[in-house]
């Protein structure tokens, strides 16, 4: 059995996830409102609660990389004339990386 | 030869239920023999959602504790200036900090925080010096801080806070004390980092991690006032975490270790030791610092920080015996048929609940139990859009017109639980009115006549009376509380279109007159509302009218500001009358479109929970 369900949810803040979920199934996001759950009931049942649509680990991946790539490109495309590399950097913060999903 | 269980007895009590918890049992562990499960009350760790910054932000000013937090400042992907104060629930707007900026020096709570010096890659030098205190409501600029750094660490109070490292533009090892007026030169640090997290106080305060120029460090320093001394390691270099504590109880969360990292750390002044909380989102960069004096080990708040981009992402730690279960909507019975614009949503209670006239033109009633509807008596003269309150056995509705547009009534009726009877009526024809109070002293506010009017009447039971007039006039605005007690909040402010954007003013009465409270963050009108002058509930509505652009959103009053609170399932407005109360409110029918949907909202409640416990 896979160790992880993937899946995109909307985040609608407080109760989304709750303290119990925490501890009764594996759980992490990522950019695109991607999110990997635990594979067991509740995980299951938590993703479908919340209106969220499974995917499959490379179409969760082809979101998130899109959503990185995006990130890169935007972060790529702002410069100041004059700025130097480590300028960008304090002004926008570090290039976007990668991200595996597990 | 009596055994081991006829001395010392069972090791475990054996039960047949679970008993009654409370605090006391914390750490006991029993056996029940019904469920046949060993199970205890023992302290769990998570990271729970939280309402999300209404302005994504990084490298952004904190203070504060989890019910009374504070963010200001940061930048997205310039610098901002937005403040935003979080009460556990949700996020509301603050007063700007004078100079937008980031990776600020920050520390004290939500209504005395300091902000100092910081990055500002706009505008003039990038490396600042202001000093700004914030006092729940502005900041002020006062005396420089001596260190003209940004990306450090801060921690204290107000009136005893510590200003320690950052990058100069290399990292620097200077600590500077605050007294709430004037900066001293400290000692100074035992390395010269960036990027750490700070926590504790002036006489007692921790750094965290860093970032030395050339590496992420794992140092884990300590202040007692006067030197700084190393302590000890955390088990893998960290920079730009957030933390949350004292100096001998503090958690350390996020980061960077190398790449940015969901994990949490315990520090108990000695050791660091692995926590099991992961926060769901892996983030750096979260407020510089979430340390505060009043926060702790066992409650903190992350919010914001940076994943690919800035995040508004809002998690709750806590480290508690109790089961917390967030306030949410949930669905009721569906009302028989789609209603909209009538004495629906909230007249009565969650469960005793009242519903009655509307669009499609009706003077149908029917009564909630809070699991179905059942019809009731009929109004006297159908209509819609009249001021409603009362209970369910005791409702009055004074006001309406027949259709959008149609002329006003100046009909009340009162409700007993089993039919309609007119009474006295109001002075003047009024249509989209607010209403607050019970059958023997009530207020009816705004609404329109031939025009868009702010006026009130007071009713005693007996007759109308003119009351105090609202500062801004309005229609469909929301009402609840007492007659010497009332709210009324949003609502359309103009009689016809083009409209402009829903009313976010909120006015509070005394039974003479109104006075200015706090702005709904979201304008909106034609809204569900509960609850009282201090703890009002407005949910849905419309936000713009013609067209239409309904909203799932809700938000929470206490009095003086307004927060997000948890959001309906199905966007909708086209509710008039108060009932209820701000954590068992309820919503029934509305537009767009027509339906007859109800649902219900339940607060958050906190309950000791035993855990079951296994081997595995």
């Amino acid at each position: 059995m896979a160790l992880f369900i993937y899946g995109t949810a909307t985040n609608t803040g407080k109760g989304f996830f709750t303290a119990e979920d925490r501890r009764a199934f594996f759980l992490r996001g990522y950019p695109a409102n991607v999110w990997v759950i635990g594979n067991n009931e509740k995980g299951a049942l938590w993703l479908a609660e919340k209106n969220g649509v499974e995917k499959t680990k490379s179409e969760a991946q082809t979101l998130v990389t899109a959503e990185v790539d995006a990130a890169k490109a935007a972060w790529d495309a702002n410069n100041v004339e004059g700025e130097t590399a480590e300028q960008k950097v304090q002004r926008l913060g570090p290039k976007p990386t990668d991200i595996t999903l597990p | 030869m009596a055994d081991y269980t006829e001395i010392k007895g069972n090791r475990i009590q054996y039960l047949d239920s679970d008993p009654t918890l409370t605090s006391a049992n914390e750490g006991q562990v029993w056996y029940n023999t019904a469920t046949g499960t060993l199970k205890g009350l023992v302290q769990l760790q998570a990271w729970s959602s939280g309402a999300p910054l209404s302005s994504p932000r990084h490298d952004a000013g904190g203070a504060g504790i989890q019910t009374a937090g504070l963010m200001f400042g940061g930048r997205n992907p310039g610098p901002l200036s937005a403040t935003e104060e979080y009460n556990g629930s949700g996020w509301s707007t603050g007063g700007n900090i004078n100079l937008a900026r980031q990776q600020i020096f920050s520390f004290g709570s939500q209504t005395a925080a300091v902000g100092a010096s910081g990055y500002r890659d706009s505008g003039g030098p990038g490396f600042r010096q202001e000093t700004e205190e914030y006092d729940g409501t502005s900041w002020t600029e006062v005396n420089n801080c001596p260190i003209a750094s940004f990306a450090g660490a801060g921690f204290g109070v107000l009136t005893a806070g510590v200003a320690c490292g950052g990058r100069v533009p290399s990292p620097t090892n200077s600590t500077a004390e605050y007294d709430g007026t004037t900066w001293t030169a400290a000692n100074n640090m035992t390395a010269s980092l960036q990027q750490l997290a700070g926590v504790g106080t002036q006489t007692a305060g921790a750094t965290f991690g860093g970032h030395n120029g050339t590496a992420i460090v794992d140092t884990v320093q300590e202040y007692d006032g006067t030197s700084w001394s190393d302590v000890t390691n955390l088990p893998a270099a960290r920079s730009l975490a957030g933390t949350s504590g004292i100096q001998t109880a503090a958690i350390i969360f996020g980061g960077n270790s190398p790449s940015v990292v969901n994990t949490t750390l315990d520090y108990d002044g000695t050791t660091v030791s692995s926590n099991p909380a992961t926060m769901a989102t892996a983030r750096n960069s979260l407020s510089y610092p979430s340390g505060a004096p009043a926060s702790t080990n066992t409650a903190a708040f992350a919010a914001g920080g940076y994943t690919t981009a800035s995040t508004g992402v809002t998690e709750e730690y806590n480290s508690s015996i109790n089961v917390i279960t967030a306030g949410a909507w949930s669905a009721g019975g569906n009302l028989p048929g789609a209603k909209r614009d009538g004495g629906v949503g909230s007249v009565g209670t969650q469960d005793a609940g009242l519903a009655f006239g509307g669009e499609p033109l009706t003077g149908d009633t029917f009564e909630y139990n809070g699991t179905s509807w059942s019809p009731g008596g009929s109004m006297n003269t159908a209509g819609r859009s009249g001021g409603s309150f009362g209970p369910q056995t005791a409702a009055g509705t004074a006001g309406r017109n027949a259709s959008v547009g149609s002329t006003p009534s100046t009909n009340y009726e009162e409700y007993n639980g089993t039919s309609w009877s007119e009474q006295n009526d109001l002075p003047t024809g009024k249509r989209d009115l607010a209403g607050a109070g019970t059958q023997t002293a009530a207020v009816v506010m705004g609404g329109a006549t031939t025009v868009l009017v702010g006026t009130a009447e007071d009713w005693n039971g007996t007759s109308w009376t003119a009351g105090g007039s609202l500062s801004t006039d309005r229609r469909n605005n929301s009402g609840g509380g007492t007659q010497t007690a009332a709210i009324t909040s949003g609502g359309v402010l103009s009689y016809g279109g083009p409209y402009p954007p829903g009313s976010n003013a909120t006015e509070e009465y005394n039974g003479t007159s109104w006075t200015t409270g706090g702005n709904l963050n979201t304008g909106r009108g034609i809204s569900g509302s509960s609850g009282t002058q201090t703890a009002f509930m407005q949910s849905g509505g419309d936000t713009t009218f013609i067209p239409s652009v309904v909203v799932t959103s809700a938000e929470h009053y206490d009095g003086t500001v307004w927060v997000t609170a948890p959001s309906m399932g199905t966007a909708r407005a086209g509710f008039k009358g108060t009932g209820g109360t701000q954590t068992a409110g309820y919503v029934a029918g509305g537009y767009a479109p027509d339906t007859a949907a109800t649902e219900e909202f339940t607060g958050e409640t906190s309950a000791a929970t035993a855990s079951t416990l296994t081997t595995s």
